[in-house]
């Protein structure tokens, strides 16, 4: 190619994660936290609202390593 | 994607088109005047891989169908992401069908057919639908000025749209959800309000009932009450009919009645009387009249006047009873205490009689025997005597001889001795032996005889005894028969009959009461007076039952306007249960749509804070992949922004509104793209799609990219294009395909082709393979267009 201009090396590429993923990744983090600075933190509610994420996303059996809530998913 | 070819017949000014064997990596230049068809080949291409153009809506696709031409045909070819060669051709008509068909070039069978399907596999084989296309790909000529990058692209590339839809689609569903809360609460508040407005008293409905309970009762008492006045005025009209009958029926049969009539008449009445006072007293009637009164005075006087005769007979009746005892008609032991009955006075008359007559016939039968013992001595002493000659009587002394005096010898001497010595010619035995024997014999039979004759007349006596009694009797029955009989006669023929009986019968006294209380039943003239005093008093009797009648009429009246009045009380109270009914039913409505909206609020609720929650952690997901996608942008501006900028802008960011602000070196500070001149803005957005394009990019398997820009240089001036033309296959060397679109180019030799479109000619034949790389000189003449002065 007349116009390609010097080699330069790439820089690694930027890769969108998974939706389910990064939130599942991001609410596991922030749970814990709330966890640790909430004194009214209410894990059912917290669990409810990652399981409708979930369902919404289309994902199953998102639970099965899922302990950042403690509470009763559904 | 890198484009390997595109044709197109009949496409916008085309009738043919045909760009081929263009090589992955090179920068293509189209160029021409104003109308000559540079875009309509950036157009043609955006219409043959997502089957729309830019400039067109999408429903208006069908125009980009050449013009007097019915159908158009795109092909394109293209390397996909993975690397493999693909073709996609279109149809289109003028009036609107549509066809399509991607296919990987090799492969056996179409990979989708039909426009959806085709837009779903293009998707994945190369990364981009048709907004993402045109926000990183194709840069159209017109979207250069106030040129922004549609978010939905960007949040693409970072990831964040799917979790952002979904946090978008929680905060719309938080937001009904508040909005219905907020119906639900404005609801509940109302219904509330309506509630309360109602003011339930819990105890109302209870007291009504009672208050009705209560006006019921008192109706079934009027009832009772009226039935009673009725049956006691029905009572009192038997009774009344009953004490008309009575008196009416003292007159029947005038004085021809018996005592036991008159009695039964004046009881009957009493009986009227009685019971028309026991009707009275029963209904506890208190009167101010007494109907009865009078005629139970003339009762009890008029039957006190049978009570003399009542004696008279009651007299009679013993008499009749004795004689009954005495008749032997009836067992009356206590009236003949001391007496003997006729059965036992005739038994005692029988028993003499027979014993009279009985020795009466001993007396005469031992009279009869001695006298035939004399005969037997005293007949053959005759014919010694008297005819000693007859022959049988010597054959008598013969046989005398023979037989009774050797017995009679002995006890006959010594009275022979006597007789003999005493009487003279007393002649010798056997001879006196005969008359001694008759003498005796015929002495006893005297005194037999004599007894027998005394017998005799006490048989006589005793018969007599007999015949008397049977006369008694006789006597004794025909009075017992009239006695017996007197009841069944009228009152004057009994008065009669006692007369007849004489002294059996106390005359003193009939007469006396005959003449005195008793004429009443006697004479037809003092018994029509009776009765008719009898018939005053009845009527003033009616008179006092027809005043209890019109009493009654009073009662019933004011029984009728209680009841009146109770059933419109009753009636007002039903009506006032029947609204309290529906208050309290719309009570239970307004408290049944409280318990559903306080459950459906408090469900909201739950949702909502789940939702919002979801909400939340979908937020902080999204803030923290754009943080990250913001450090590669950043990254990436941060590269290529001063090659297009001539170092003047080192760094570009997109801000949560994803604006795009660049840091000025020269403010030392990020600023807003509208603080910056024109042909700035437009080194920048081209940086920020080389950029973006880079990000597309971010498979390491992922094959090169071509970057389609339409004019992007039309406020660059000579130099910011050459570092342009410089920096953009610099930037990312997977980035090797680029369409410049422009009127000319200062310097065609940076292109290794350049496509001049003319307005003259409908048609574009390129095989880039067979072609060398055409580098022309730029005319001098239309080199103004990209000298231009940068706006401010």
């Amino acid at each position: 190619m007349a116009s390609q201009g010097k080699e330069t090396a790439p820089p690694p590429p930027y890769q969108p994660p998974e939706p389910a993923e990064a939130f599942k990744l991001y609410a596991e983090e922030e749970i814990s936290r709330i966890r640790e600075t909430d004194p009214d933190f209410d894990p059912a509610l917290y669990d409810r609202a990652v399981a409708l994420v979930m369902e919404r996303l289309g994902v199953e059996d998102w639970d099965e390593d899922w302990d950042a809530g403690q509470g009763e998913a559904s | 994607m890198i484009i390997q070819s595109l044709k197109a017949e009949n496409v916008l000014k085309y009738a043919n088109l045909s760009i081929t064997d263009l090589p992955a990596a090179c920068m293509i230049g189209v160029r021409g005047s104003n109308e000559s068809g540079k875009s309509a080949i950036m157009e043609t291409l955006c219409l043959a891989l997502f089957g729309r153009t830019h400039a067109l809506p999408p429903e208006q696709t069908a125009k980009a169908v050449r013009w007097g031409t019915v159908e158009a045909s795109t092909e394109v070819r293209f390397t996909g992401l993975d690397g493999r060669e693909y073709v996609l051709g279109r149809y289109f008509s003028s009036d609107g069908r549509r066809r399509a068909r991607l296919e990987r070039i090799g492969g056996k069978r179409a990979l989708a057919k039909g426009e959806n399907r085709v837009a779903g596999v293009l998707k994945k084989v190369t990364g981009f639908d048709y907004a993402h296309y045109t926000d990183v790909v194709y840069l159209a000529q017109h979207e250069w000025a106030g040129e922004r990058v549609h978010g939905a692209t960007v949040k693409a590339l970072a990831g964040v749209d799917v979790l952002e839809r979904e946090a978008d689609g929680f905060g719309a569903e938080i937001a009904r959800a508040e909005a219905g809360m907020a119906d639900a609460k404005a609801e509940r508040a109302e219904n509330r309000a309506n509630l309360e407005a109602l003011e339930i008293d819990p105890e109302a409905l209870g007291d009504l009932q009672s208050a009705l309970d209560e006006t019921d009762n008192g109706l079934t008492a009027l009832d009772r009450e009226e039935a009673q006045w009725n049956a006691f005025a029905a009572a009192l009209d038997r009774a009344a009919a009953q004490t008309d009958q009575a008196v009416n029926g003292l007159s029947e049969g005038g004085i021809q009645t018996s005592l036991s009539g008159w009695r039964d008449k004046v009881s009957t009445l009493e009986e009227a009387l009685n019971q028309t006072d026991s009707v009275c007293h029963n209904a506890e009637v208190e009167m101010d009249y007494h109907p009865t009164t009078a005629l139970k005075e003339w009762a009890a006087k008029f039957g006190k006047r049978l009570e003399g005769f009542s004696a008279i007979l009651e007299e009679m009746g013993g008499k009749t009873q004795w004689l009954a005892a005495w008749l032997g008609e009836g067992e009356a032991p206590r009236v003949l205490e001391g007496e003997t009955t006729l059965a036992q006075e005739r038994e005692a008359i029988q028993g003499r009689l027979k014993k009279a007559k009985r020795k009466k016939r001993f007396a005469s039968w031992v009279g009869r025997l001695f006298l035939l013992l004399g005969a037997a001595g005293g007949v053959p002493w005759a014919l010694v005597r008297f005819a000693p000659d007859l022959p049988q009587t010597g054959q008598a002394l013969d046989w005398l001889k023979a037989n009774a005096y050797p017995h009679l010898a002995p006890h006959a001497e010594p009275v022979q001795a006597l007789l003999t010595a005493n009487v003279p010619q007393w002649p010798d035995l056997p001879e006196p032996l005969l008359l001694i024997w008759a003498a005796p014999m015929l002495l006893l039979w005297l005194l037999f005889a004599f007894r027998s004759m005394r017998k005799g007349g006490g048989v006589r006596k005793a018969m007599h005894k007999v015949h008397a009694l049977d006369g008694k009797e006789g006597e004794a029955r025909k009075r017992f028969q009239t006695l017996t009989g007197i009841s069944g006669q009228t009152l004057p023929v009994q008065v009669k009959t006692l007369v007849g009986l004489g002294e059996e019968a106390p005359q003193g006294l009939i007469t006396s009461w005959g003449q005195g209380k008793g004429r009443v039943f006697l004479d037809p003239g003092a018994l029509s007076d009776a009765l008719k005093e009898a018939g005053e008093l009845l009527a003033g009797y009616q008179g006092d039952i027809r005043r209890v009648h019109e009493d009654l009429d009073g009662l019933r009246e004011e029984i009728g306007e209680r009841r009146g009045a109770s059933e419109e009380s009753r009636e007002e109270l039903l009506e006032e249960i029947r609204e309290e009914e529906a208050r309290r039913e719309e009570a239970r409505g307004y408290e049944a749509v409280l318990e559903k909206l306080d459950g459906e609020l408090v469900a909201k609720e739950a949702a909502v804070a789940a939702q919002r929650v979801a909400q939340e952690l979908l937020m902080g997901t999204c803030r923290g992949l754009s943080v990250r996608f913001n450090q590669e942008i950043r990254r990436l501006l941060t590269d290529a922004a001063p090659r297009f900028t001539e170092g003047r802008y080192s760094r570009l960011r997109i801000g949560d509104n994803l604006d795009v602000e660049a840091f000025s070196t020269e403010k030392n500070d990020f600023v807003n793209l509208d603080e910056v001149s024109r042909g700035t803005q437009h080194q920048l957005m081209l940086a920020l799609r080389v950029a973006l394009a880079q990000t597309q990019l971010a498979g390491e398997e992922t094959a090169g990219q071509f970057l389609a820009l339409d004019e992007p240089f039309a406020f660059f001036d000579r130099n910011r294009v050459a570092a342009a033309l410089a920096a953009l296959p610099e930037i990312n060397p997977r980035i090797s395909q680029f369409w410049i679109v422009g009127q000319s180019f200062n310097q065609p030799e940076n292109f290794d082709f350049v496509i001049d479109c003319s307005s003259e000619s409908d048609r574009i034949e390129i095989d880039a393979g067979k072609r060398a790389p055409k580098v022309e000189t730029f005319p001098e003449a239309m080199a103004t267009p990209l000298g231009g002065e940068e706006p401010g």
